[in-house]
């Protein structure tokens, strides 16, 4: 477990994660815009930006990680 | 009575369909965090050449063997990645040498 492979394993997580979850908001999208939609193409582009997102801020909280300071507020 | 209540019960079905596959997504680790999306991409990845092979024997068809991947998308950048770097950090060097050893030979063709 070395420490300088920690950035390149939070690298591979980092796309594995983007494309599990861009795959599943495209899925999502999908179904919404089936079922309620009527069939348009912009809840498949929402979802996909959803899961993008979600995606972005997963990696961006693994990347701080080690840096974020974790403080109490006192009175 | 049943004209108005048939709207309600086919919005009713829509809505447990959507909310079905949002909670089996929700489920399966696809909305979590980090490690376990790519828990799942893994679980998936290992799932995928069994269910192929069970639907192809399945439908009938007679799919070639996939040809085995030898290629490392990460190494091959990577090995880019260091290859670039260490031709650079020679590169000053590199054209001082070429610069003198050019000049030397063009005052040799002068003289």
């Amino acid at each position: 477990m070395a420490s300088e492979s920690e950035l390149g394993r939070k690298w591979d997580r980092c796309l594995a994660d983007s494309a599990v979850k861009l795959g599943a908001g495209f899925g999502l999208g999908i179904v919404f815009s089936v079922i309620f939609f009527k069939r348009k193409t912009w809840p498949i582009a929402f979802g996909s930006g959803m899961g993008l997102g979600m995606a972005y801020s997963n990696c961006q909280h693994d990347f701080q990680s080690p840096y974020l300071l974790h403080g109490k507020f006192v009175k | 009575m049943a004209a108005r209540l048939f709207p309600a019960v086919k919005f009713v079905i829509k809505g447990s369909l959507a909310g079905a596959a949002v909670y089996v997504a929700y489920d399966q680790g696809l909305l979590g965090s980090g490690t376990q999306g790519a828990e799942a991409l893994k679980k998936a990845q290992e799932a995928l050449p069994p269910a192929i092979q069970e639907w192809t024997s399945y439908i009938g068809w007679e799919l070639p063997p996939t040809p085995k991947l030898d290629f490392s998308p990460s190494d091959s950048w990577n090995k880019g990645v260091q290859t670039v770097m260490s031709a650079l950090s020679v590169a000053p060097t590199r054209a001082c040498e070429y610069t003198v050893e050019g000049w030397k030979y063009v005052k040799d063709l002068v003289k």
